[in-house]
Order: structure tokens, then sequence, then C-alpha cells
């Protein structure tokens, strides 16, 4: 590696940790009563990736067909933890989240009667913890309480309970998800929401928001978290109204695939025709797949960030300070051997599918149904999905 | 001239609504405003196959409840329309949105019941199609009303399809099943008597 491209990697670097740290560091300072950061991204910066910044979930972001299944009352999710610090000095973010998830955990579990809680809720150690999946109730039975059997205030607890797990454009992200499901005559109150372990305690706890193209997992244990696996999907891609759940994936996405030039595009087309579906489904614990495609190390600078961005698509739906964390043990792990692989059409609305994937984690992005225009895709890290990293 | 216009309305009125529908999917094909060309294209074609294919076992039915025999005269020609448009429905979903590869459409069929289903449907429909005409009547001789019996079996299986695809609100697939029951349940020879017997003494 030359001088040049080694200050090169390094200045990607830098950009790589300040793109999920910065806006991060600040905002949480900011909630904990703390001076801004000094190191705030220059306009120049905040120009070429607007999508740094938490999108705040309001009607503006995204123009949606049909009425979220919203209920009133439900708090406005915020992009940082909102408990209460008493103290401004050192404060493990981890722990603050971790005091808002309780908090909303048990509000929720509490609005419910018993009945309804012994449907939503499940032992830790109950292999349901395992069992998950993005397709329709239909096709897959979930297990938990459904939106449509909740009262007003059961569901606005369980939304406030999406919120604090989410940062917020995770938040807006899973709305825009559900209330595609309107789109598709399908029932946009068929979300399941399932508690495993009983939250605030001394042992480990968890939950799940489940249902058709939406997946989230969280689990704690002590004063750490994981949220992960999780899985993002949209049908229609665009609707007519023109909202766009999975916007900013797809269009990196497609811009770096058709960025590379000749040879580095063979080498990124993995296959010609796109794959049926993602590989590893909905197994409980994954390994990493056959290497493919172009290595990150190999990419323009351009390139690169497109890259991130694509990451940045998935990582930036968890709280703000988490997703920080996650760049930062995938920059550890080394940005070099992080592939993209390409297989399926070059162009918008047909099949397609591409990997992404690192030392420590795998993005898979499906997008081969209905011609294209329906995206399955599914974050996973090779130890800490489910938290086995801290079991 | 107006004589014959008057007595073939009912042919003008589907040949109308027929190629309406055709210019209709062919104006939204070209004009390309559609943001999602291949859902609709899918959705309507199917839609429209359905109506047409209720629509043409609706004629013996009418004709003796209403003693309209013009309702028997178009039956063919909504039965072909029906046709069309399934098979528009079919070619959009093998060639456009599959693009003919057919390890997609394989998962596709194992992972979505309905598929195979709206496959069989569609299968029934084929002969029935390609014996339409007076000549292949006149060729089978009784067994054209045999054979054309298929569509007992293919009109419930596209509900069926209908059906089953993954959504949660099913209004229109009930709407759709309730008429073909009731439109199979009126040729039920002890049902079909009933209403003979009542027609006539009208």
């Amino acid at each position: 590696m030359t001088v040049t491209d080694k200050s090169l990697k390094s200045i990607n670097r830098r950009q790589f940790i300040r793109l999920g740290a910065t806006t991060t560091a600040g905002l949480f300072l900011a909630a904990c009563g703390a001076n801004p950061p000094t190191a705030e991204p220059t306009p120049t910066e905040v120009v070429q990736r607007p999508t740094d910044t938490p999108i705040p979930p309001t009607a503006t972001t995204a123009p949606t067909d049909t009425p979220i299944p919203l209920p009133a009352g439900t708090n406005a999710p915020t992009a940082e933890p909102t408990a209460t610090a008493t103290n401004t000095a050192v404060i493990d973010p981890d722990q603050l989240l971790i005091a808002d998830m309780t908090l909303a955990a048990t509000a929720y579990l509490e609005a419910l009667d018993d009945g309804q809680r012994s449907i939503s809720a499940y032992d830790f150690a109950s292999d349901e913890r395992f069992r998950w999946h993005w397709t329709t109730p239909g096709n897959f039975p979930r297990n938990g309480l459904p939106l449509r059997e909740m009262t007003e205030t059961q569901r606005s607890r369980a939304f406030d309970l999406l919120a604090a797990s989410l940062s917020g454009m995770g938040f807006q992200k899973s709305l825009d998800i559900i209330s595609l499901q309107n789109d598709l005559g399908n029932d946009s109150e068929l979300y399941y929401v399932t508690v495993f372990g009983m939250p605030g305690g001394d042992t480990p706890w968890g939950w799940r928001w489940e249902g058709h193209h939406l997946s989230r997992q969280f689990t704690v244990v002590g004063d750490r978290l994981a949220m992960l696996p999780f899985f993002l999907g949209s049908w229609p891609t665009t609707t007519q109204a023109g909202l766009r759940a999975m916007a900013q994936e797809e269009d990196a996405a497609l811009e770096l695939i058709n960025s590379f030039s000749g040879d580095m595009q063979a080498q990124a087309i993995f296959q010609d025709r796109t794959l049926t579906q993602h590989v590893t489904q909905n197994a409980a614990k994954v390994d990493p797949l056959e290497p493919i495609g172009v290595a990150y190390a190999d990419m323009s600078s351009s390139q690169q960030q497109l890259v991130t961005e694509i990451m940045q698509a998935y990582l930036n739906t968890l709280p703000d300070h988490v997703a920080a964390a996650s760049f930062e043990r995938i920059d550890a792990a080394g940005l070099e051997p992080i592939r993209f692989g390409w297989a399926g059409s070059l162009d918008r609305q047909r099949p397609q599918y591409f990997r992404v994937q690192g030392p420590t984690f795998l993005l898979e992005y499906d997008n081969s149904r209905n011609g294209g225009t329906h995206i399955h895709s599914v974050w996973r890290d090779f130890e800490h999905d489910f938290g086995y990293h801290l079991l | 001239m107006l004589h014959r216009l008057k007595r073939n309305w009912h042919y003008l009125v589907v040949h109308a609504i027929g190629l309406g529908a055709l210019l209709v999917l062919g104006y939204f094909y070209l004009s390309g405003s559609l943001v999602n060309p291949i859902r609709y294209f899918v959705l309507r074609s199917g839609t429209l196959g359905l109506i047409f294919l209720v629509a043409s076992l609706a004629c013996t039915p009418a004709r003796r409840l209403f003693n309209w025999p013009g309702a028997v005269q178009i039956r063919r020609a909504l039965g072909l329309y029906g046709f069309l448009f399934v098979t528009i429905h079919f070619a959009v979903y093998l060639f456009w949105e599959n693009s003919l590869y057919w390890e997609l459409i394989w998962r596709d069929l194992g992972e979505r019941k309905a598929m195979p289903i709206g496959i069989a449907a569609f299968v029934l429909l084929i002969p029935l199609a390609a014996t339409s005409t007076r000549g292949w009547q006149r060729r089978l001789g009784k067994r054209w009303r045999t054979l054309h019996r298929l569509v007992y079996l293919a009109l419930p299986l596209s509900v069926w399809h209908y059906f089953w695809l993954d959504r949660d609100f099913k209004t229109w697939p009930w709407i759709f099943a309730v008429i073909v029951t009731l439109l199979l349940v009126l040729r039920l020879p002890l049902v079909r008597s009933a209403y003979k017997n009542r027609a006539s003494v009208k």
C-alpha cells in the first residue's frame, strides 16, 4: 500500500467513525446536560451525507398512503435516551438506554391484563426468542400479542417501547414499513410484541417486535444490550403516493454497483441472475458466507462512502450511541476485508441481490421478488445476534 | 342498421367493456405513469379475468331466470375475454415479473400456496378457450359440453387462488366466492328444475 493510499485510508476510517459517532455523541452529551461536542461535522460533510442526522419522525419525512396505526398519546420517539440524568459525569449510554427500555417495557406489561400478559410474556430461556421471521403472520404464525388485540393505551405503550428502543430514524422506518401493509391489503395491526424475561430484574431480559417485513430483537443482560439481528423489508419499494421506506439502501447500492468500471464490476457481480432469496433465512445463528465481490480496500473513496451509506441505512435505525458503537466495532475488525457482492440486474425495479460482509457482520439485501419491487433485507452479526456474546 | 344494433346491443356492450378494459391497460403500459407497473398489470388483469369468467358463468342462469336468450349469445365472448385477461395476468407474471427465471418461479410456487392453484386454473381454461369455436363444438359433439364443464372447476380454483394470496383483508375474494358458489348451486339439478318450473309458471 502506498503512502497516499494509507493517508486516504486513514481519512476514510476517520470519516467512517465520525459518520455514526459525532452526531450521536453530541446528542447524547446534550441529553446529559454537557456542552456540545467540538468535533462537529463540517457543513460540507452534512450536505454530502444528510442521512447522518437522525430523521425526526414528522409527517413531512415520509408521505404515507394511509394513516399509520400510531395510537394517540404515543410519545414522539426521541433520538436519545430520555431517562433523567441527575449526574452529568460519565454515564454509560447503554445504562440510560436500558433504563428507558425497562421503563417502557414495564409500562407495557403493566398495561396488559393477566391473559394478555401470558400471551405476550415468555421466559428469557424460551426457544421462542430465536423463532423469528419476516413473512406475514398467515404464513408464519406468531406468538406474542398483536397490536390488533390491544387497547388504545396498550398499543400506545407498545409503540412507546419501540420508540424507546430505536433511533428516530429507526422508528420512522418501522412506521413506514408498517404503513405499507395498507397498500398490500394487509392488516397493519398484525405486529406482535413479545417480552422475554422480566424487565428491570437481575436476570437477562429482552423483547421483540415482529410482523410482515419488520423484525426487531432486543436483548438486555445486566448493563449491556444487543439489538440484533433485525429484518427490514418493503413491498412495494415505492408507493403510488411516493413513499419509499427503504430508499437510502436501494439508491446507494445501485449507485455503487453502477459506479464500478468493467473489471471491477465483473468482480462485484458474482452471479448474472439474482438469488431467489436471502441465503441465511431465519437461522438463529449465522456464520460468514463465502467472500464474494469487491473488497472495500479496492474501492475509491466515493465508492467506500457509498458502502458506508448502505450500512448507515441499517445501523442508524439503532439508537445513536449503539449505532456508533456498531460502526466502531466494524472498524476495529478492519474495513479492508469488507466485501460488496452483487447478483442480478443493475437497473432499478428489476430483480437484484447484494451482500455486504465484513469480519463481524453480514448484510443481505434481496430484491428478487415481484420484478424487483419487493425488498427483504437482514442485518446479522456473527457474535452479537440475540446477545450471544453477553450470555 | 338501427334494427341490427338494437338486436345485437348485448354483443356491443360486451365488446365495448372488453376492448375498453384492454385500452385502459394499454394506455397505462404506454404512458409509463405507473410507479409499480408490474403490480398494476398483475392485479388488474387477474381481477378483470375473474370478472369476465364469472360473468360468462352467470349467462346460463340469467337466461333461465330472466328469460333472456341474449345472455347465452354473449357467453362465449365473455369467456374469451376472461381467458384473454387471465393470459395477460399469467404472461406478466412469467415474462415481466420473473423474466422466465425458472429458479425464481419455482421458489415462488413452493413458497406461495396460491400460485400452483392459479396455474392449475389457467391450464384448465386453455382447452376451453381452444375449443370455443363452432367448428370444435360440432366436431366434439356431446363431449364438448362435458369438456366445458371444466369451468366449474377452473373458476373455483381461480377464486381460491385469489383467496390465498397474501392478504389479510379478503373482502373481494369473499364476494367472488359467494357469487361463484351461488352460480354453481343454481346449476345443481334440483335447484335448476325448481327455478325452471317457476319460470315456466310465470
